[in-house]
């Protein structure tokens, strides 16, 4: 019994089936394949013969370079994206990872997007952070947003554009552990995102008291995390599929190996976040300690917060986001699909980009309006 | 026909004629007692002071006077203290001049008082009586009221829903209207006061008493949002509501259609919302023991729960009919559900347990939630989070947004 406890489980997906149902995901427009053209990735899998990581980096790295050839850096960044995805855990991933940031920057340019990448001092490294004001405004409301597992900080910036037509600006980072965060995941860790809203508010461009903040998926970890620790700051928060408690179980981190919700590699790309967990039995021992309950945040006061999930969500179960709704002193709003997966979505009405329109973004432009969100 | 006894230079209001039969079969006494009289003094001032649900809009001496006057909890004694101010404020009102806004505070003022008297639910004479007076008087402040309160007699199964519609003024062509259904001590006439606020944005009410209490033709049962459906046929019909924006509100126990509404109507309406909507743990006997007692409800819970449903006299009796309504039972669950539907909710409900909350909102379809971890019955709080301030800042801008 211990020893198999401590084994890690083999994937449930062959190569075959993750062929199947990454092109299946393209063809309806579906996570993780956002953006991505049928026809290119029915070439890229065609390409793909075996596991090996670096094999999966060269195949959708190859179409990408096609494209970057042609100055078509939009999807370039989408096939570079995908190749380093879900984390880069070898070195054609990681080189992979660094073309999708060129690419993306690239992408930002030709379309005059308003972006700068800052560099914020921390700790002896640097925060980097993706920066669009609107302009002709002299003081912009903002909202902060955070990646997830294996979105970046370039998804959130090409999200969040939309909102400076109504005068909102951005700031977008890589959650700890992951992208170019300086830190990887230990209690505490979200003091980069302070160390974020230090700068932020100090920013003369900047309305210091209308700066909401978003975080998807373990993104969302992070979003209840400052919801509580910055609630003086934050004039709102939204949390999509925040793992709270049970997502932190030993039995969660175990099932992560063995997700099919997720593409592949929910578990490997798990473990590669944290601090000191080298192996899968210290994956799985250590997980409990980052639960929001262990480290005393649910229950605390914060900021006004709108919740969004799922209740089939595999990765966060539904219990994660009832816990947090009932739990601290101030009302909270809630988007609940009962029909729908991780991040609330599901495969043909609720996709991501409907949820961002229809549910995140109205919230978001309530509580940044000048006349403010509801409170009592 | 059951006409009221009417007050000097009165017209006589008619009822309906079920009006007074809802839980005529209830046996009070077999039920426990919530609260002894002083318990029952002490919280309502404290209440009173806050101007809390259920008595928001009464003044805290003339609370102090109702009380003083009660010897025993006999409900006739509690429907006649309470009726002597509602009469004083009558007959001001009538000084006033029927059809005067100075009038109409008067009667208003009038209606609340006779309305507690019949509070929760008319279990005797004198309740009936005062809950009749309490239609009198806020259709004398509706006669000055502009726009007008339309009282809309439906045909139904042999007898008559009674509606109370009031749609915006100088609209410029068909309106949006928001029917609205009270709960188990809640009427239309709250539902008509509280929907005002909406008027301003070019959507108008159509307030209803639920099944089993007020004026309803049916009692609480499987089955009886059909007096709705019928409501929603009639207003499709009229040429001054825009029938693809119909929309249903119902709070506490008016919830539990707005529940079922959101199924059984999702084609004809537009938006939900349902505000602590009891839906299976509300039904089941564990749950109701407790409900019983609750020191969140002032008192008379239980027979006020029992008179709902039709026949019942004993708890044994009530607690076998409950059941029959949780809507897991009924399979409305496994439905699809209007989109977007509303669902309002506090943590410490002690009426309906938050479990039936988190079970609405893992059913039919997507759903936008508000839930106060600090809230009881309503989502409302002693302070801050009281009723009015969930109206305004919650209910009513996401009616407003969804009737956009």
């Amino acid at each position: 019994m211990q020893q198999a406890a401590i084994a890690q489980p083999a994937p449930l997906r062959t190569l075959a089936e993750v062929k199947a149902e990454a092109l299946a995901r393209a063809e309806r427009g579906s996570y993780p394949l956002i953006g991505l053209d049928p026809a290119d990735v029915r070439t890229a899998l065609a390409a793909i013969v075996t596991t090996d990581r670096d094999e999966w980096a060269a195949a959708w790295s190859a179409i990408g370079d096609r494209y970057a050839a042609q100055g078509d850096h939009v999807r370039a960044w989408r096939l570079y994206s995908f190749a380093r995805w879900p984390v880069p855990l070898s070195a054609g991933k990681q080189r992979a990872y660094r073309k999708a940031v060129d690419a993306f920057l690239a992408y930002a340019r030709d379309k005059r997007l308003p972006l700068q990448v800052v560099r914020i001092p921390f700790e002896g490294h640097e925060i980097v952070g993706y920066l669009q004001m609107p302009a002709g405004v002299a003081r912009a409301p903002m909202v902060v947003s955070i990646g997830g597992l294996d979105s970046r900080k370039e998804d959130l910036a090409e999200r969040f554009a939309p909102l400076l037509a109504h005068g909102i600006g951005s700031l977008s980072f890589d959650m700890p552990g992951t992208g170019e965060a300086p830190i990887k995941i230990a209690p505490g860790a979200e003091r980069m995102f302070s160390r974020a809203l230090d700068w932020l508010v100090a920013r003369a461009d900047v309305d210091a008291s209308r700066v909401a903040l978003y975080g998807g998926s373990f993104g969302g970890y992070w979003a209840c995390k400052l919801a509580v620790s910055e609630r003086e700051r934050l004039v709102g928060v939204v949390a999509q599929a925040p793992p709270v408690h049970e997502a932190f179980s030993s039995e969660f981190a175990r099932g992560n190996f063995t997700n099919t919700e997720y593409l592949f590699e929910l578990g490997d790309a798990m473990m590669s976040l944290y601090d000191g967990a080298e192996t899968y039995a210290d994956y799985v021992r250590t997980s409990p300690e980052h639960s929001l309950v262990a480290q005393g945040f649910v229950g605390k006061p914060t900021a006004p917060m709108l919740l969004i999930a799922g209740a089939l969500d595999t990765q966060v179960p539904i219990s994660d986001v009832e816990l947090w709704l009932r739990s601290g002193d101030t009302p909270k709003e809630a988007w609940i699909h009962a029909g729908g997966g991780h991040m609330g979505r599901d495969a043909v009405t609720w996709r991501d980009p409907v949820i961002f329109a229809q549910v995140t973004t109205p919230w978001l432009l309530r509580v940044l309006s000048p006349t403010k969100g509801p409170s009592a | 026909m059951v006409v009221a006894r009417s007050l000097p230079n009165e017209r006589p209001v008619r009822l309906n004629q079920t009006t007074l039969r809802h839980g005529s079969a209830v046996r009070p006494e077999l039920f426990p007692v919530m609260r002894t009289l002083d318990e029952v003094k002490t919280e309502c001032q404290a209440r009173a002071d806050r101007n809390a649900y259920p008595l928001s809009g009464l003044v805290p001496a003339e609370v102090r006077e109702a009380l003083a006057r009660l010897t025993s909890l006999d409900r006739d004694a509690w429907a006649a203290s309470w009726s002597q101010i509602g009469d004083r404020y009558m007959g001001a009102g009538e000084a006033l001049g029927r059809g005067t806004p100075q009038a109409r505070e008067k009667f208003m003022a009038a209606w609340r008082y006779y309305s507690f008297a019949r509070w929760p639910v008319p279990l005797s004479a004198g309740k009936e009586r005062a809950y009749g007076k309490a239609m009198q008087a806020f259709l004398a402040a509706a006669e000055s009221l502009d726009p007008k309160v339309e009282v809309v007699r439906i045909p139904f199964e042999g007898s008559e829903i009674v509606g109370y519609l009031r749609l915006p003024a100088n609209a410029g062509g068909p309106v949006p209207v928001i029917i609205a259904i009270g709960g188990l001590d809640s009427r239309k006439e709250d539902m008509i006061e509280r929907f005002d606020a909406l008027l301003p944005h070019g959507i108008g009410c159509f307030g209803f008493d639920q099944p089993g209490t007020g004026e309803a033709p049916v009692p609480l049962a499987p089955g009886s949002e059909r007096m709705f459906s019928r409501a929603i046929d009639y207003l499709r019909e009229r040429a001054d509501v825009d029938s693809s924006k119909i929309a249903v509100f119902g709070g506490s126990f008016g919830a539990h259609w707005a529940a079922k509404l959101a199924v059984t109507e999702r084609e004809r309406l537009c938006a939900v919302v349902a505000q602590s909507p009891p839906v299976h743990d509300a039904f089941q006997p564990d749950f109701l023991h407790t409900a019983f007692v609750t020191k969140e409800y002032l008192f008379d819970r239980g027979p006020a729960l029992a008179s709902m449903y039709v026949g019942v006299e004993t708890p044994e009796q009530f607690l076998a009919a409950a059941q029959r309504n949780s809507l897991v039972e009924q399979g409305w669950l496994e439905q699809p559900s209007v989109e977007p539907m509303l669902v309002v909710a506090g943590v410490h409900d002690t009426q309906v347990p938050i479990a039936d909350i988190d079970l609405l909102l893992k059913s039919g379809n997507p759903k936008h939630a508000w839930i106060n971890p600090n809230g009881g019955h309503m989502g409302r709080e002693a302070k801050g989070w009281i009723d009015p301030v969930i109206f305004k800042k919650i209910t009513m801008p996401w009616i407003v947004e969804a009737l956009r």
